[in-house]
């Protein structure tokens, strides 16, 4: 029997790693065809795209800007409260109380994106009928629904990575008289940056790829890039929908495959940009030279 | 007052009873520990030698569902005064009545953060204080000499003799009056063990010690009072006098086991 699960266990691994290559291998085949400063610039010098002198009509450009900065949005907003929580969950959460924030977070993790989507278009048809009768759909609303949808990722793993803490180290900071939050600021925290780290790249992850919710809170074929927070924004999942979507021929399919390939090289290098936030701030933490 | 000096009782524990939700651990145990001695309380694992010292500093509460009867008395700098008192100052008590704890567990960070970090954020102590504090306890415990030139460096990289010594001087910088000690030399080899040992010794002086063993041998080399726990009770105590002969004492605290 032990036998069988370890050829099961190599068979499984090795399924998940060839299926992963032969998706990127697929991206980049018919992606990489697509792939010119054309397509991310138009017919726009990219030096005038990127300072914002000129606009990006036929490109991604806009996109890119807008899923960057839906992302960055989002970030803002669910990091903290979503750390905050978890920890709240972790290390006070006790009781009755602590049992019904724990099923609202489940909850919230079992509501579909589209039904996250729908609610923010409510939001604003209610805001319209009421007290607000310029409300409109728009960039920062966008990203206070995804931060709803990503919050349960960042409070699970924060929770779960605190919790798996030593115990030696839990009861470190109450021995030498620190409060339960400054023990948990000083010494948890940082001892579980790399769990919460996960956390936070599947969170990213997520409010760079979601569709369903931007679909009705304010996305747009072509747009532009935002100018302020209310603005209706570009991204490039919602692109990548409308290319593939109305794609007439081979070629201009092929500019919905760029699009992905340039969204898979977004999200990856914003994983790497939060793995390296990540050491360097173990590193401060561990003022080790 | 005619020869000796009166030794004072540094913690006075009376009718202690601790249970972890609704699981009894602790039931009714009393015990005095003087000034200037080591008390070691030993006893089969399982007895509840951790929980009763963990009662002293009330780290018991860290856990859910644990509930506390009975009188831990202290006598400390300020005065007479019960850990379980309403109104008490958990922060305050738990510096004073310090704790080194069975594995050593120094922060994976540098040897001079692991003590800026209490240091900085209970005492509130500028850099030049931290150091002074640092350097003063680190003298204590014999490990200036050995680590005064890599106090950058990360406390995990020293041995594990050298961690927990790291340990102490972290609880005896933070300025404590009473130090417990939870089977300090548990997961150490002989040599490492044997330097503890001695170090223990010469603080007592300095301060009133309560350790946990599990070491028969270890309680009587350097115990001035043996306290035997079993099954959540004090089933036995004997001063230095009644200890008597290393082989009588064996027998008589495995009696009782």
């Amino acid at each position: 029997m032990p036998r069988a699960l370890k050829v099961f266990g190599w068979f499984a691994a090795a399924l998940v790693t060839c299926a992963v290559l032969l998706l990127v291998a697929f991206l980049v085949l018919r992606g990489g065809r697509a792939l010119s400063p054309e397509l991310i610039f138009g017919d726009t010098p990219w030096l005038d795209a990127v300072s914002g002198q000129k606009p990006v009509f036929d490109g991604l450009w806009p996109a890119i800007v807008g899923t960057l900065a839906l992302v960055g949005l989002s970030a803002v907003i669910a990091l903290p409260l979503g750390i905050l929580s978890g920890v709240w969950l972790s290390e006070f959460g006790r009781g009755r109380v602590g049992r019904l924030v724990s099923t609202s977070v489940d909850l919230l993790a079992g509501i579909p994106s589209i039904v996250m989507g729908l609610f923010g278009f409510g939001l604003i048809l209610a805001l319209r009928r009421s007290f607000a009768p310029d409300a409109n759909t728009g960039l920062i609303l966008s990203a206070g629904c995804i931060a709803l949808l990503v919050l349960p990722y960042l409070i699970r793993t924060t929770e779960v990575s605190l919790e798996g803490l030593p115990e030696t180290l839990r009861l470190l900071g109450p021995s030498l008289g620190m409060s339960s939050w400054k023990s948990t600021w000083h010494i948890l925290l940082p001892a579980a940056s790399r769990g919460i780290l996960s956390g936070a790249i599947l969170a990213v992850g997520r409010a760079a790829e979601d569709t369903a919710v931007i679909l009705l809170t304010g996305a747009v074929a072509s747009g532009g890039i935002p100018r302020h927070l209310t603005d209706h924004f570009e991204a490039l999942p919602y692109k990548i929908y409308y290319l593939s979507a109305n794609h007439r021929n081979a070629s201009e399919l092929d500019l919905a495959f760029g699009a992905a390939l340039m969204l898979l090289c977004l999200t990856g290098s914003l994983f790497l940009l939060a793995a390296w936030l990540q050491r360097s701030l173990e590193k401060r933490w561990a003022a080790e030279r | 007052m005619g020869g000796g000096e009166m030794n004072l009782q540094a913690v006075s524990i009376d009718g202690l009873s601790v249970s972890f939700a609704g699981r009894k651990i602790l039931d009714g145990v009393s015990l005095n520990a003087e000034q200037g001695e080591l008390t070691v309380i030993v006893g089969p694992s399982g007895s509840g030698k951790t929980t009763l010292l963990r009662a002293i500093n009330r780290l018991n509460e860290c856990f859910q569902g644990s509930a506390t009867e009975g009188k831990v008395g202290l006598s400390l700098a300020t005065g007479e005064t019960d850990a379980y008192s309403p109104g008490m100052d958990l922060g305050d008590l738990r510096r004073r009545a310090a704790m080194v704890f069975q594995n050593p567990n120094p922060l994976p960070m540098s040897i001079e953060r692991n003590f800026g970090v209490p240091l900085r954020s209970v005492l509130r102590l500028n850099k030049e204080q931290q150091r002074e504090r640092m350097e003063r306890a680190l003298k204590e415990v014999e490990l200036w000499a050995d680590v005064k030139d890599r106090l950058q460096e990360n406390a995990l990289k020293l041995s594990g003799g050298q961690q927990q010594r790291l340990c102490l001087a972290r609880a005896l910088a933070m300025d404590p009056e009473i130090l417990l000690l939870d089977e300090p030399t548990a997961n150490l080899d002989f040599l490492a063990t044997e330097g503890i040992e001695k170090l223990l010794v010469s603080l007592k002086q300095r301060y009133t010690l309560l350790a946990v063993s599990h070491d028969l041998d270890q309680a009587w080399r350097v115990a001035d009072r043996v306290v035997v726990l079993s099954g959540g009770k004090t089933v036995l105590t004997l001063d230095r006098e009644q200890m008597g002969e290393h082989a009588a004492f064996r027998e008589r605290v495995k009696e009782v086991f």
